[in-house]
């Protein structure tokens, strides 16, 4: 496949530090091996072009504080959840930052303590504890955890084992509920995971059994 | 108390500029806020006619020097923290500069930029004449969270003061929101058109930065072409369009600390493309920076390249390698050579090569440095 259609949600709303940043380097990496890149902007409001939408290869939804993360929430119940919940159940590749991804889990509880139920795609929750715990800040070194190579979803990719290097900065913790996979955890944030916080800022959202990378 | 606060303070001044450990321009206030927790409240240090806050995220710095440079050519006395330190040591340290020992001679005005956060709590003790809200946006996001809260204080303070006129932007959608009920006058600088505002000073400067400072001077009294023509002599503030010459190149430093600020610098640096052959980017991640630099990918990539489009391209700093990589994706041609986060190395090689001209775009904290090893002298 040299193709690849990125849906791109909330890019007005939710775009704090660095977000639209993912989708400059995503489509720059592209350009380089050859691989045509487009990106479809969607916006708040109704789905209108829902056959392009079917032909979408990666999910793009990045962060911000929680009064944009507000002004989208109804939209993206009403207007998104149809299509985000097929298009993850069809084993399509998403990647979802900070505020989207908590959006994903259980739920979110905002520092002024009101609830915003997430689509539970994956069994997490997020609480904003506000001045009672500081922000976490950093910067951030991971490793790849090479035992992914046992999971066959990660049979083909080359990167295990590498480094990643990143930023967080976020007031949220997210919690793991029973049952959760944690699979995505050892993926990014191996030296840093400990009971008390289990959040990150970027997360690889793997659906079912389709992790596309290896394809691209 | 005063009287004693002032004289401690005088010494350490006199003693921190002799003995070379700065300008004198932190230490002093912390010192007498220590001594002395209301001197902010002494009429005693505040000027005779009155004092002007500018606040924002960015053109603090520039519109504060312009304010001044207004009404000092009007031949008022005027006090400010031209160092730009803008929390409240940094404006006990200006104020109590501004006083003579027995507080009999005092500035007609005071003119000081506030850091954003610090707003609130200087509005609450100082009396204040008026106010210029210059912008918001997200800057050091980790030192002071989410700026819908800051605009929730400043709205509250200005609405808790005596302040007589409030000096804002409305293109700005949150200004338009803020509700102030307090009486005081609000002037909208969006009322003042373009076209009537010198065509050499909209080239230097901000055309924002130029309408603030022209608003807020006719609230003082100064009409509008008075005001014009004092500003055609003025001169930029260090670091915000200033050149600096070393070893026969001309520095032209862009202090770029956000998006905002690096997008508004390239936008001006377009402007006059043609004098420069080349450009250097300077980031650093230290504390008065924001040790996050993923804003970065917050600039338009086409502006960067279109930017950079012909010129040399130089890189350094703590995190130079981020910028290199940044400038990469946005198509910028980055040679391997150019990029060093060593900034004597940089200006080392800036130095060896045929480049006359430099566009310079440092952060914070890479400005203050690169500046101090161009021209050996210490700002803050």
């Amino acid at each position: 496949m040299n193709r690849l259609l990125v849906g791109y949600l909330y890019k007005d709303e939710l775009n704090l530090y660095g977000d639209n940043g993912n989708i400059e380097v995503l489509t720059a990496r592209c350009a380089r091996r050859d691989i045509e890149c487009e990106v479809i902007l969607i916006n708040k409001g109704k789905l209108s072009v829902y056959d392009r939408l079917s032909g979408i290869n990666l999910l793009f939804m990045g962060g911000g504080p929680d009064s944009s993360q507000k002004s989208i929430y109804r939209d993206f119940l009403e207007e998104k959840e149809p299509f985000i919940r097929d298009y993850t159940a069809s084993g399509k590749t998403g990647l979802f930052v900070c505020g989207s991804y908590q959006l994903m889990g259980d739920y979110y509880r905002a520092a002024d303590g009101a609830e915003l139920k997430g689509l539970g795609l994956f069994k997490a929750h997020t609480v904003h504890f506000g001045k009672n715990k500081p922000r976490c800040i950093g910067n951030v070194r991971a490793k790849i955890n090479s035992k992914l190579s046992s999971d066959p979803v990660f049979k083909n990719v080359d990167f295990l084992g590498d480094e990643v290097l990143g930023f967080e900065n976020h007031g949220g913790r997210t919690y793991l509920d029973a049952g959760a996979e944690r699979r995505f955890l050892y993926c990014l944030k191996e030296a840093e995971v400990n009971e008390e916080d289990t959040s990150l800022k970027n997360i690889i959202f793997r659906s079912h059994r389709s992790f596309t990378c290896q394809s691209w | 108390m005063l009287f004693l606060t002032l004289l401690i303070t005088r010494f350490l001044e006199v003693s921190i500029r002799l003995l070379g450990l700065g300008s004198g321009s932190t230490w002093p206030g912390h010192v007498a806020l220590k001594l002395y927790p209301g001197v902010l409240s002494a009429s005693g240090i505040l000027p005779s006619i009155g004092t002007v806050l500018i606040s924002g995220t960015n053109g603090k710095t520039t519109t504060t020097k312009m304010l001044c440079h207004v009404l000092r050519g009007k031949g008022f006395v005027v006090t400010t923290n031209a160092s730009g330190a803008n929390l409240t040591n940094g404006i006990a340290s200006a104020l109590l500069s501004g006083t003579s020992l027995f507080s009999k001679r005092r500035a007609d005005y005071a003119v000081l930029e506030v850091d954003e956060f610090t707003l609130p709590s200087a509005l609450e003790q100082m009396n204040v004449k008026g106010v210029v809200l210059l912008n918001l946006s997200r800057d050091q996001l980790d030192r002071y969270g989410e700026t819908d809260l800051i605009l929730e204080r400043w709205e509250k303070a200005v609405n808790e003061s005596e302040i007589n006129y409030v000096v804002l932007d409305k293109s700005f959608e949150y200004f338009r929101e803020m509700n102030f009920t307090s009486g005081a006058e609000v002037l909208n600088i969006e009322d003042i058109p373009e076209e009537t505002l010198p065509e050499d000073l909209k080239e230097r400067f901000h055309t924002k930065n130029i309408k603030a400072v022209l608003a807020t001077a006719s609230f003082l009294g100064i009409p509008f072409e008075e005001a014009v023509s004092l500003l055609t002599d003025f001169q930029a503030a260090y670091g915000r369009g200033e050149v600096v010459d070393s070893g026969g190149i001309n520095f032209h430093l862009f202090l770029a600390k956000n998006p905002a600020s690096l997008t508004a610098n390239l936008k001006v640096f377009e402007k006059r493309k043609n004098d420069f052959d080349a450009v250097l980017f300077i980031l650093n991640d230290n504390i008065p920076d924001g040790r996050d630099v993923s804003w970065i990918y917050d600039v338009e990539p086409l502006l960067i390249l279109s930017a950079c489009a012909g010129k040399e391209i130089y890189v350094s700093g703590v995190r130079g390698f981020d910028m290199a990589v940044r400038l990469d994706y946005a198509g910028a041609p980055i040679l391997e050579e150019n990029v060093t986060t060593s900034v004597p190395e940089i200006i080392g090689r800036i130095k060896k090569s045929s480049v006359k001209n430099i566009a310079v775009f440092p952060n914070y904290s890479a400005m203050l440095d690169f500046r101090k090893m161009l021209t050996g002298r210490k700002i803050l």
